[in-house]
């Protein structure tokens, strides 16, 4: 006994520390009956890989797939799991002890009956299979580190473009389908914008934060934009922001931090010992590289008796200003932070579903003292009382604000290009040092910066309530009524230290204020047949919509201001004359309304048609052309649906046609055909109010028209692993609404007409597959491309036509050619003998540039705006681990370079691009040189005017990019770490970099904005996604 | 079965058909007003409206003066003349001219656009009672004088005189508001439309008694119409004429003193009893000639010429309006007092002093020396200056040489001195080595039409003798 109890002790000692000290192991042992489950789970006809399918255990939701499909669970070796997922069958799938399963659903055709996830009206099924339209998921847009959803979809739809301008809190450009309107600006040419199912204004972006979008549309031919009629002659854009699903509970914390870059310097510019010679060039005391030079001391002092010693003197001098290198892009530009806060909740039941976000964003800008903040909160809860009643109500509300420190000539961005190299912030003591040549007066860079002041807040609150009720089978009936309200403030303070207020006396000091405020009112009501007969399906709309927007904007400038006091209670108010404090204010109220119905039919299952009506009326147009109609019929034929032709097609084959007319009113103020007089607000003479003529009226002025036809397919091949879509299309605009000049004796310069007729035709690919697939290892990319031309195909009488009166350049638009010609002289350089430029003329002649230049004499150099456009998106992922990249390119565009690097005499006490000392003909016999002599330029300013102003070949670039706008490595945790935290359930780590670099061969600044200062400023960032 | 079925779809249909009847009963209407602009039709239907269009009017009436008195011989050279880039404009430099004349033509035009705007909507307006209807009138009286006011700036820069070239292109006369191709009229078309315009405005601005007494102000008048007259017949060398209108003026126009003179340059300049019309301005006046000297401070560019300021006695009353200049020199102190003005000053068009000037002249063409020399010494008594005596060409010389001593920095000299057919010579720099030195026949005595003008006409008008485009 006592040799086995011996012999136990230590056993017993051993399990009982082994128990003790793998606490695990205890736990672990009394879960023995606990497995860790894994797998994917895909769709049974394509394969693919389904997300978002929630995965329940006893009534619980335990997790929702990932994007490749994959789940992974903890659950007893018995248990019974059940997937479901919107628009498939659900799957029970009993466990008997196997840990790693694969699934497959079912899809179910009648889940079109089920629980519609968004809250637009206009969403009806019956447009789907003949439109163009192309879907962004919000996962495609919401890991950027970017402030507004806009940007973030470049590169991601074929026939999309957005051109972001660099600036923070400044609105991008959205393109769709090239431009077809003459008039320049984002209120002729922008889409549509529609959120939740209420139109909103493009300055609503800013409010919107990405990581709460479900998915983005973008309709780009006739039979989408249909339903929202005359409005969407552009194109329209709907955003949909997210919903619980049935089944999900999580809360989430997201967090995003980062920096944001420089950018890349736009222009090399001349160090100081080139600066200092260029100077020299010009023989101008002014400048101290002529003034110290031995040339320069000799003229201004010439036979003083010291001569030699000034002459040494002023070589000294030369030389520590050579020594000198400041490179004001690293002073002026800085680096900064970004960071994203994203907390909330999506609770989700078969009667009740919420989804509650709040977010605080602020990203810093590459400028000191620019930067936006933004806090936002979103509310959205669908409710199903019955099986057909859903009501969906969804709130938002946003405060964004924006701060500049740049207004005028003297900013950071442009002082980047002309602050010399030689001269400096403070000198080694760090007193102030004055600048010496770039600007004149004594200055020092302390009097440069904090010209002046600025901020723009946005305070907006949303909410839009959607009714859908099915009183019957056949029938449903969707109301939708939505208001929006938004406060702008604007504030712009130059305080009265700055230099342009030195020379105002009394006025010193400009501050200027703003505040519009705009609400919206919406409404959406649809009735909706359907019935089936046989093999023939048919479905009957009809809906009427109404929009009234009213905004109310006051603002007040005064002068005269305190130094210390920054609110308008510093304005000197008792200032008159033309420095009395003014007001500015507008009422506006306008109104839309229309009147639509659509008709839809499909046969057998894979003939579709569509036909569309609708009747828009505008309350800003004048009474007899207030209605205009849009109307669009498409057809489509779904070859896989054929059951003769099944054996070939048995994957999805779509092959669409449609076409459609439209009126656009984008263009049109009511001022441009009816007498509109306002009043003049300041300018009164002597105390009598002023009334004016708004602008030359032309009652003969028609809404342009639109008629586009598209033709597209959607495929599907190798088993569903390549998705394919490729659409070509037509666009004519006419009666294309452009303002002309007109002889000034009419009183007026311009006045708007119909000038003729233009067409866009273009073609786009959209490609996403699945391309390999080794164990554990996944490479996916999706690419899309597109092509467009425009061309003018008449101008109504006239050849040609010219928005300026110079008709000795090239017209603006010819019939028969592109409306985005760059024109612009062949450069033959620089004469050796008299140092004036010379051009190839027309007929071979040469020519100097001191003649002006005549029409024939120009030659096309390319498009300004790219023909081909595109992006791309490759991932790659090993089991949680993902690496992707994003691209997006354009080719074709040429831009001229002129303006940036031409200065005139003037100009030249600012820094100059690198390189031109050499290139810059000094002196008879020179040859091969490519820059004008400053001296010349000068003393002709004729000469002077025509070198800035002209693109000739030797400024004209290929303006072709590829960016690199997104790289990114996550890293999806995987079950067995999060076992150990009971409160995380899932978490996402990713690391990115966001515009990291450009690969073009243009030589001056950012190609995309085409702007000095525009280069898109990189962000490299670290987010976390942890789910509760 | 029914019954209940009915009920049953009524509670069903209940919720959705009040959600539409909703959405019915807002969009009702579509009739949303302009709520800060007044639209056509009917927009100027009343008196006070009408008003306000006449305002904006007289706001973009010529006013410009620096622009053209720069172009006479007032101005001498400073030693920042070269430097600053305004002096081009003074130099005669043609690219700057042009520049001049293509903002020009616009503004006036504007002006008489705005007119006409009220003139073809002037028989819409709801007038009550007889002194409504008398104040209709003087409004479409104060139109047409608008209008001639404007057409005569024009005429007199983008048109030969008449004497030399009646038949020569002038200017676009536009009766309507309509956007129409115009060609250009003759000078003596011009001329003779503006005769009947100024007869018009004349007879209709006399409504109310205000005939008969003198009337100055900021809004044109009758007298001011007179004072036109005057100017017209001088160009057109009709000397009785000119006597005619001239005396009936100067019957009214009575005070000259060194009261009037001194308000005359006052904020309310156009309450001088010298001033028959004088145009309100919010512009800065002389801000191009300003120069901001790194040394001095704010300086004149250009200073008045010298030889007008020793041509003038010592108790001379306009040595009052020589402003002194920190280099030195005087500037023109008719405007303001001090180098940085911020109170408005309305710019005269029409005074006395300058009527008896021109009645002066007109009787020295007309062979008349001692009425001449009555009218000249009128004014040199009313200015404290020494009266001149002499006749025949040392007459002559002396009223000419008063116009340009009591019209210096005003707008008249150009004009002056293309009416006399005469050459202009002054110093250019601050040794008088360098002399601008422009003859009568010079082409840039009438300036060039605007080149939108002539594009836009599509052939109907061409660009006047020797200019070319200069790019902007």
């Amino acid at each position: 006994m006592k040799k086995i109890s011996l012999w136990l002790s230590p056993i017993l000692w051993g399990i009982l520390v082994f128990i003790a000290c793998y606490p695990n192991a205890v736990a672990y042992a009394q879960q023995s009956e606990k497995l860790l489950v894994k797998g994917q789970v895909r769709d049974n006809i394509s394969k693919s890989p389904l997300p978002s399918v929630t995965i329940k255990v006893r009534g619980i939701a335990l997790q929702s797939t990932n994007e490749q499909g994959y789940f992974s669970v903890r659950v007893s070796s018995t248990d019974t799991l059940v997937f479901t997922s919107t628009g498939y069958t659900s799957f029970r799938y009993p466990l008997h002890g196997e840990t790693s399963v694969n699934i497959v659903l079912e899809s179910n055709e009648s889940a079109l009956d089920e629980v519609v996830i968004n809250a637009n009206v206009n969403d009806v099924d019956i447009r789907y299979p003949t439109a163009a339209i192309s879907v962004v998921k919000g996962a495609d847009i919401s890991y950027q580190p970017i402030a507004d959803p806009l940007s973030a979809l470049q590169g991601k739809v074929a026939g999309l473009r957005v051109i972001r301008s660099g600036e923070l809190g400044a609105a991008p450009e959205v393109r769709i389908r090239g431009v077809s309107s003459l008039t320049r600006g984002n209120k002729a040419n922008q889409p549509l914008y529609v959120l939740d199912g209420q139109i909103i204004d493009m300055d609503a972006f800013l409010t919107l934060n990405p990581q709460d979008i479900e998915e983005m549309k973008v309709l780009k031919d006739a039979t989408a934009n249909a339903m929202y009629g005359v409005k969407a002659a552009n194109g329209v854009i709907e955003i949909s922001t997210k919903r619980a699903k049935t089944g999900e509970r999580t809360f989430f914390y997201n967090f995003q931090g980062g920096v944001t870059l420089r950018g890349s310097k736009g222009l090399e510019l001349m160090d100081s010992e080139e600066k200092l010679a260029y100077e020299a060039l010009t023989q101008n005391p002014a400048f101290p590289g002529y003034r110290f030079s031995e040339e320069g001391v000799r003229k201004e002092y010439g036979n003083a008796s010291d001569i030699d010693q000034l002459i040494a003197v002023g070589q000294a001098t030369l030389d520590s200003l050579k020594g000198i290198h400041t490179d004001w892009f690293q002073e002026l530009m800085r680096r900064d932070y970004y960071q994203s806060h994203q907390v909330g909740m999506a609770s989700g039941t078969d009667k009740t579903s919420f989804y509650v976000a709040l977010n605080y964003t602020k990203q810093g800008g590459k400028i000191e003292g620019n930067n936006l903040q933004r806090y936002t909160g979103r509310f959205n809860m669908q409710h199903r009382p019955t099986d057909n009643f859903t009501l969906d109500l969804s709130v938002g509300g946003a405060y964004s604000e924006t701060t500049t420190h740049s207004e005028g000539d003297v900013n950071p961005a442009s002082l980047i290009y002309q602050l010399n190299p030689y001269e400096t912030k403070s000198n080694a003591l760090g007193q102030p040092t004055p600048l010496i040549t770039s600007y004149r007066g004594e200055r020092t860079y302390a009097d440069l910066i904090g010209q002046a002041d600025g901020s723009n807040r946005n305070t907006r609150g949303s909410a839009t309530v959607t009714l859908r009720y099915e009183p019957w089978s056949a029938v449903h009936i969707d109301v939708s009524q939505g208001i929006d309200y938004v406060v702008n403030d604007g504030y712009m303070r130059i305080p009265p230290e700055a230099i342009s207020q030195q020379d105002k006396g009394e006025g010193k000091g400009q501050l200027t204020t703003n505040k519009l405020s705009t609400v919206n009112y919406s409404s959406n009501a649809r009735i909706l047949w359907q019935k089936s007969y046989y093999k023939h399906d048919f479905t009957l709309t009809g809906n009427l919509d109404y929009l009234r927007t009213r905004h109310h904007n006051i603002g007040y400038t005064g002068f005269g201001l305190s130094s210390k006091i920054t609110s308008a209670a510093g304005i000197n108010q008792g200032l008159t004359g033309n420095l009395a404090p003014t007001l500015a204010s507008g009422q506006e109220t306008q109104a839309q309304l229309g009147f639509g119905g659509a008709f839809g039919y499909t046969w057998n299952k894979f003939l579709d048609a569509f036909f569309n009506y609708k009747r828009d009326g505008a309350s800003i147009l004048p009474s007899d052309k207030r209605w205009n109609t849009a109307w669009a019929a498409g057809v489509g034929v779904e070859l896989s649906e054929i059951s003769e032709l099944q054996a070939i097609f048995h994957h999805p084959f779509r092959i669409r046609a449609s076409m459609g007319n439209t009126a656009g009113l984008g263009a049109i103020s009511p001022g441009y055909a009816v007498a509109i007089f306002t009043p003049t607000g300041q300018e009164a003479y002597l105390n009598g109010r002023g009334l004016a003529l708004e602008s030359m009226y032309n009652p003969d002025l028609v809404p342009e028209q639109s008629r586009s036809y598209n033709i597209g397919l959607d495929v599907s091949v190798w088993n569903g692993r390549v998705n394919l879509t490729a659409d070509v299309y037509r666009r004519t605009n006419s009666q294309v609404l452009m303002e002309v000049p007109i002889q000034p004796s009419i009183g007026f310069q311009m006045m708007m007409r119909n000038v003729g007729v233009i067409r866009n035709q273009g073609i786009e690919l959209a490609v996403s597959a699945d391309v390999m697939r080794q164990g554990e290892f996944r490479w996916n990319f999706s690419a899309n491309g597109a092509y467009n031309t425009n061309k003018v195909l008449d101008l109504y009488g006239k050849d040609k036509l010219w928005t300026n009166n110079n008709a000795s350049t090239p017209p603006d638009y010819q019939v028969g050619k592109a409306t985005d010609i760059l024109w612009g002289v062949q450069s033959l350089g620089i004469h050796p003998i008299d140092g004036i430029p010379r051009y190839l003329g027309a007929g071979g002649i040469q020519y100097d540039g001191r003649r002006p230049i005549e029409n024939e004499d120009f030659v096309a150099f390319g498009h300004t705006t790219p023909p081909f456009t595109g992006g791309m998106t490759q991932s790659f992922s090993y089991k949680n681990i993902n690496l992707s990249f994003d691209f997006y390119y354009t080719l074709g565009a040429k831009k001229s370079i002129s303006p940036l690097l031409a200065r005139d005499a003037e100009d030249i006490r600012y820094a100059q691009v690198k390189g031109m000392l050499d290139q810059t003909w000094q002196q008879l016999g020179d040859e091969g040189k490519a820059f004008v002599n400053p001296r010349i330029v000068s003393s002709n300013t004729f000469l002077g005017s025509f070198i800035r102003d002209i693109t000739t070949s030797r400024t004209v670039q290929q303006a072709n990019y590829l960016r690199l706008s997104n790289v990114r490595l996550s890293c999806q945790f995987p079950e067995t770490w999060l076992a150990h935290s009971k409160v995380v359930k899932t978490a996402l780590a990713r690391i990115q970099a966001q515009d990291l670099f450009v690969l073009s061969s243009y030589q001056g600044p950012d190609p995309e904005s085409g702007t000095l200062a525009g280069s898109l400023q990189p962000v490299i960032s670290f987010s976390l996604n942890l789910g509760f | 079965m029914i019954a209940i079925l009915k009920k049953k779809l009524l509670k069903t249909l209940y919720v959705p058909l009040s959600g539409l009847l909703c959405c019915c009963f807002h969009a009702c209407s579509l009739d949303y007003p302009l709520e800060d602009k007044i639209s056509d039709p009917g927009a100027i239907d009343r008196l006070s409206v009408a008003r306000e269009l006449l305002n904006t009017a007289y706001l973009r009436s010529f006013k410009d003066l620096s622009t053209l008195a720069m172009l006479g011989d007032d101005f001498g050279p400073t030693r920042y003349s070269a430097q600053f880039m305004s002096s081009q404009f003074w130099l005669w430099k043609p690219e700057e001219i042009s520049v001049s004349a293509n903002n020009l033509w616009p503004d006036a035009y504007q002006a008489i656009s705005t007119a006409n705007t009220f003139l073809q909507r002037a028989d819409e307006i709801e007038v009550k009672g007889e002194q409504e209807e008398s104040e209709l009138r003087k409004l479409r009286g104060e139109a047409l004088a608008i209008k001639a006011w404007n057409y005569y700036i024009l005429l007199r820069l983008y048109a030969p005189n008449i004497k030399e070239a009646p038949k020569a292109d002038a200017i676009v006369l536009r009766n309507t508001d309509r956007p129409t191709q115009e060609g250009r009229s003759s000078v003596e078309q011009v001329y003779s439309h503006l005769d009947s315009l100024t007869t018009e405005a004349a007879t209709l601005l006399a409504e109310g008694g205000t005939d008969g007494s003198n009337v100055h102000g900021a809004f044109f008048n009758s007298s001011a119409m007179w004072a036109l007259q005057t100017e017209l017949a001088v160009d057109r060398e009709e000397w009785q004429d000119a006597l005619t209108y001239g005396e009936q003026l100067l019957s009214r126009y009575t005070q000259l003193d060194a009261d009037t003179y001194t308000a005359l340059w006052k904020t309310n300049g156009y309450q001088s009893n010298e001033s028959v019309m004088a145009l309100g301005t919010h512009s800065e006046i002389w801000t191009t000639i300003e120069y901001q000297s790194p040394l001095y401070g704010r300086s004149s560019a250009l200073n008045i010429a010298s030889d007008i300021i020793n041509s003038y006695s010592e108790e001379d009353l306009r040595r009052q309006t020589l402003l002194p200049d920190t280099n030195g020199g005087y500037t023109i102190g008719k405007y303001r007092t001090k180098f940085f003005e911020t109170e408005f000053y309305p710019i005269h068009l029409f005074r006395t002093a300058r009527i008896l000037l021109l009645c002066a002249e007109a009787a020295y063409r007309l062979g008349d020396q001692d009425k001449a020399r009555s009218y000249l010494n009128r004014l040199q008594e009313a200015r404290q200056s020494p009266l001149s005596q002499g006749s025949g060409k040392t007459l002559w010389i002396a009223i000419q040489a008063e116009f340009r001593k009591e019209l210096v920095g005003e707008w008249y000299r150009f004009f002056d001195l293309k009416r006399w057919r005469s050459e202009l010579k002054h110093p250019i720099n601050t040794s008088g080595t360098e002399v601008l030195d422009i003859q009568a026949s010079d082409y840039r005595w009438v300036w060039p039409i605007p080149n939108a003008e002539i594009v836009q006409s599509e052939g109907k008008i061409q660009q006047n003798p020797n200019w070319i485009h200069y790019e902007e």
